[in-house]
């Protein structure tokens, strides 16, 4: 916040446009968050690092760019793990493309594995597009097994990185993803602000299909001579503040260290998921132990809609619904589930303040005792 | 073991309600007067509200004189019931709807369902005469809407107590 603050009270130029200092100066603070974002992901190179709007814009960036050079038997592989925002715009290509939209089914604990990932990858696949995280279960696949065997294929990886990016570190290169995409509010920055990842040669080959000033070195009726990436997929003004505020939340967590964080969100996940085991008609979605403190369930007796109110009515928020994650619930048989989520600024004395209104909403709805 | 990493807390301040739940609101959920596939139903619609998880299924049974099941013509309703897998509010709402619409005719349930929306955007609108009165008398429909009042306060709720009543007008279309 105060980082974009300063920006729009004293400094608002626009970038790489003037010649003056003020503009200069905001297009040199953009390319710093741009190596910041490289570092924090463990991209090789800033050049492989795309501002977008957020995951979905950028996997629709993805899929619209890549769909340029499929053929209509080609497939797409995704999970019934996924976001609707790795699966839309995959799906709309079967429309605009022709090629075939396929699913790696999950068991009923919430997740898939390699034998049936492997069943599915085909001499036809060209993209396989899987979460580093589930919004759901709180678990992340085998990423750096899945992707070797989607590369032992020549099959290209795109990994949805939104709800992994708040919880363990990125390791792009290492991992060895082609593509992936995240949300700069997820990871404790603004709204309007999130980040395409490209292996720096397959950005330099994939299809530019939106355009405009600042993604041309020249442009006229006669051709158009295109930057190189990372700025020819950034046409227009980018959103400069968020860019900022986006740096800043990376300085934040940088601050407190993956370390810390990963032995807090260790203790917490395991806080609460003593205190819902204690729960009579609680059922988590997913195994009990997960790798972030995210945990989806149903109360028996008790809709998950009128539980989020009901905690919304503690000063507690949590969520209700399918989360965006339809093929998900509809493969477990479930309308909807309660979600809690938590981050390392929460605290113990909140998870067990959680349970707690848990037991209170049991006897608000279905009476006590039960 | 891990140490716990500070921040400066604010507490909310925020006092402990019922949100939209009052006591006459969750009685008219766990009632299962109207629950019930009605097999040989004149009409029946479903429906859904995706974003929540709600589903309700509503069967209609209209007067008995009526032997053909056609459009046109306003039939006096002689039953309603529904089977759903929702919220209280919808449940309760499902429940209201079965009471309030038996014994009408299905031309006046669209009155009664824009009061109902009417109320739920200001639950004022009754006292400041501001509802239709042809299905019922204002103080009968302040009666009936009564345990919806506080569902004013909670607007992305709306939605789940007008669904059944959307898909009774599906049945009825």
């Amino acid at each position: 916040m105060r980082a974009m603050k300063a920006y729009l009270e004293k400094e608002t130029a626009n970038a790489g446009r003037g010649l003056y200092r003020s503009s200069e100066k905001i297009a040199e603070s953009v390319e710093r968050v741009r190596k910041q974002i490289a570092d924090f992901v463990g991209a090789e190179d800033a050049s492989e690092i795309i501002f977008t709007r957020g995951t979905t814009d950028g996997i629709n960036l993805l899929a619209r760019s890549l769909g340029e050079t499929f053929r209509r038997s080609d497939e797409i592989l995704t999970t019934d793990l996924e976001h609707h925002s790795n699966v839309v715009p995959w799906k709309i290509l079967e429309t605009t493309r022709g090629i075939r939209l396929r699913s790696v089914p999950i068991s009923a604990l919430g997740e898939w594995d390699s034998r049936e990932l492997r069943k599915r990858l085909s001499k036809k696949t060209r993209v396989l597009a899987m979460t580093g995280l589930s919004n759901v279960t709180g678990h992340s696949p085998d990423l750096k097994k899945s992707i070797a065997l989607a590369h032992s294929k020549k099959i290209s990886v795109f990994l949805d990185a939104a709800q992994a990016t708040a919880h363990f570190p990125l390791q792009l290169t290492r991992w060895n993803a082609d593509y992936a995409a995240f949300s700069g509010h997820k990871v404790f920055g603004p709204t309007g602000i999130g980040v395409l990842y490209g292996r720096k040669m397959l950005l330099e080959k994939l299809p530019i299909l939106i355009g405009g000033g600042g993604s041309v070195e020249k442009a006229g009726v006669e051709g158009i001579l295109f930057r190189k990436p990372p700025h020819c997929f950034e046409p227009g003004t980018l959103p400069l503040a968020e860019i900022l505020g986006l740096g800043a939340a990376l300085d934040f967590v940088n601050e407190i260290g993956w370390k810390k964080i990963a032995a807090w969100e260790k203790s917490l996940s395991e806080c609460l998921r003593q205190g819902l085991a204690k729960i009579p008609g609680l059922r988590l979605v997913g195994k009990p132990k997960r790798d972030a403190p995210l945990f989806s369930f149903t109360l028996e007796g008790i809709h998950p809609h009128d539980l989020a109110t009901f905690f919304d009515s503690r000063g507690i928020a949590i969520r209700a619904g399918h989360h965006c994650a339809g093929p998900l619930h509809r493969s477990l048989g479930l309308a909807a589930t309660a979600r809690i989520s938590l981050s390392f600024f929460n605290t113990e004395e909140e998870c067990e303040r959680i349970c707690r209104t848990l037991h209170e909403a049991k006897d608000f709805f279905l009476g006590s005792g039960k | 073991m891990s140490r716990k990493i500070s921040f400066t807390r604010k507490k909310t301040g925020r006092e402990a309600t019922t949100g939209p739940y009052s006591k006459s609101l969750l009685e008219l959920s766990r009632n299962t007067k109207h629950v019930g596939e009605i097999k040989n139903a004149h009409r029946s619609a479903e429906g859904s509200n995706p974003r929540c998880g709600d589903e309700i299924r509503v069967f209609v049974i209209f007067d008995s004189a009526v032997k053909k099941m056609g459009k046109g013509g306003s039939l006096a309703i002689k039953k309603v019931s529904f089977t759903a897998h929702a919220c209280a509010l919808c449940s309760a709402s499902a429940n209201l709807m079965c009471d309030l619409v038996e014994g009408i005719s299905q031309d006046k349930v669209k009155g009664v369902q824009r009061n109902l929306k009417k109320f739920l955007i200001n639950s004022r609108v009754l006292e400041e005469g501001k509802i239709s009165t042809r299905s019922a008398s204002a103080k009968e429909m302040a009666e009936a809407f009564k345990p919806f009042a506080a569902v004013t306060g909670y607007s992305s709720r709306i939605s789940c107590v007008l669904l059944p009543w959307e898909v009774l007008e599906k049945a009825l279309d």
